[in-house]
């Protein structure tokens, strides 16, 4: 079982009180663009028939996450309870999480470029108090009711529901996100139209500068110095065996001189 | 017995600063691929390790300077020595294996200043070089402003620097340390001068040309000036 974030955005009024809230809960750096979770807006359409879709901007916490595999620290490590969580501390500040996330979600709190000084930040699933047996900060405060914590297994049954109530609504094009994405997420989302209208890719993959990376370059490297290692001590053993004068005459007088 | 210059001040300086940067470099870097050393590369040790790591790239960047600077012929002559390719080479490549791990030198073709196993990995020094500035930069100043498919790419290439780099390295430093048909090659890197009768034997091309041009010298000293040309007063 794994726990995950139900995000109901037809029940979403943007009024950012889960981004006000996450802020204080986790002690988010104020006074520069850096936000945990956030309310970002989509207009789609032409007048007179604009709607705008309000989307809770955060880290989905992938089944497959691409920053787990390139996070050289073990700052990022996954949950048993499934989602994806940072430990700033051990955070080392460079920054590879916020390239690899397919999502563009990790942000990096940069505060010297000279030296790199800089920290990682992204949603943590308020593990403090899910650790408890709470529920994620947001989830609490929303006062909408908007956001669902809970078994991940529960919200997907709880958003097909929802999505089948929109359709039956009139909302063609109602459909749950994050069931499959990226392993899976574990925040869902109820969408009242295409994830592309909400700027979200319908297929996200897996960076293939990670993939490689991973599955290439790392065993790659480690083939290449190793047979290189081992083949000088090999020619540096035999060698002695086999080239004898070159010790007792100095330099370049060796067999076959 | 005769010892011949082989390498100037400056580049030897250039040599031995580019271990001290590549030792730093290389160190701190692997820390990133060894999980063992995880302690190391975690929250204020991962800020020292960054920050030695630049300041061995500073360093590593001076290199190409210092050298035009202070020793431009010499960068220029050793450039065109590495990149210039023949069938010897080829010869070579195959006669290698029985040479370094039996001492079997018959069918070594004779070699330039630096033999064909040297070539190769100055050139892969010079690329690496190339590639591991312009990527670590982007790495270091382009976050954010390039594609994160740019940046995961610099990575990636900086890797596969590392690796050939890496991989030469070790045959370098073992050959020069242990092998012992390389015994006291070292010197040429440490004072500057090299026995001639090493250079006969692991460098004969090399060698030849050297004596060509002492003997073109000494002919033209010797005789009565012909007419005005080119004068080449430098053995």
């Amino acid at each position: 079982m794994s726990k995950a974030m139900l995000v109901d955005t037809s029940a979403c009024l943007a009024c950012n009180a889960c981004t006000v809230e996450c802020k204080r809960e986790n002690g988010v750096v104020v006074g520069k663009d850096i936000f945990w979770t956030r309310i970002q807006t989509h207009e789609v359409g032409q007048y007179p028939t604009v709607r705008q879709y309000p989307l809770k901007r955060a880290c989905n916490h992938c089944t497959e996450a691409a920053c787990l595999s390139v996070c050289p620290t073990g700052a990022l490590s996954r949950h048993e309870e499934g989602f994806v969580v940072l430990n700033q501390d051990k955070c080392n500040g460079c920054g590879y999480c916020t390239q690899a996330c397919p999502f563009g979600i990790p942000q990096l709190d940069v505060m010297d470029q000279l030296s790199g000084k800089a920290k990682a930040n992204k949603c943590s699933f308020c593990v403090e108090r899910t650790s408890k047996g709470g529920q994620t900060a947001c989830a609490a405060t929303c006062p909408f009711g908007a956001i669902t914590y809970g078994e991940r297994d529960d919200l997907l049954s709880q958003g097909k529901a929802r999505v089948a109530a929109l359709q039956a609504k009139g909302k063609s094009k109602a459909n749950l996100y994050g069931e499959n994405q990226m392993g899976g997420l574990h925040v869902l989302y109820v969408l009242e139209d295409t994830p592309e209208a909400y700027s979200l890719p319908s297929q996200p993959q897996m960076p293939a500068g990670v993939t490689l990376w991973q599955r290439i370059t790392r065993p790659a490297g480690e083939a290449v110095i190793g047979l290189a290692a081992v083949g000088v001590l090999a020619a540096f053993a035999t060698a002695r065996r086999n080239v004898k004068i070159g010790e007792e005459e100095g330099v370049g007088e060796h067999e076959g001189d | 017995m005769k010892e011949i210059r082989v390498f100037s001040t400056t580049q030897r300086f250039v040599h031995w600063l580019h271990v001290v940067a590549f030792l730093v470099l290389m160190t701190t870097g692997a820390l990133l691929y060894v999980p063992a050393f995880r302690g190391f590369i975690e929250g204020d040790g991962g800020y020292l390790s960054r920050l030695l790591h630049r300041g061995g790239a500073v360093t590593f960047m001076l290199l190409p300077l210092l050298y035009v600077a202070f020793d431009p012929r010499g960068m220029l002559d050793s450039l065109q020595r590495i990149f210039r390719w023949g069938k010897d080479d080829l010869g070579w490549l195959k006669a290698a294996p029985r040479y370094y791990f039996f001492g079997d030198d018959r069918n070594m073709p004779p070699q330039d200043k630096f033999n064909t196993g040297q070539k190769l990995f100055y050139d892969v020094v010079v690329l690496g070089m190339v590639g591991f500035i312009a990527t670590g930069l982007i790495m270091w100043f382009g976050k954010g402003s390039v594609s994160p498919t740019v940046f995961l790419l610099s990575v990636l290439v900086h890797d596969l620097c590392t690796i050939a780099y890496g991989a030469f390295f070790l045959v370098h430093l073992l050959l020069t340390l242990a092998h012992p048909l390389m015994k006291g090659s070292i010197d040429g890197m440490l004072f500057g001068w090299l026995p001639e009768d090493y250079l006969k034997h692991h460098h004969a091309r090399y060698y030849e040309e050297l004596s060509a041009r002492k003997r073109l010298v000494q002919q033209r000293q010797a005789a009565p000036r012909p007419q005005a040309g080119p004068s080449l007063e430098q053995a």
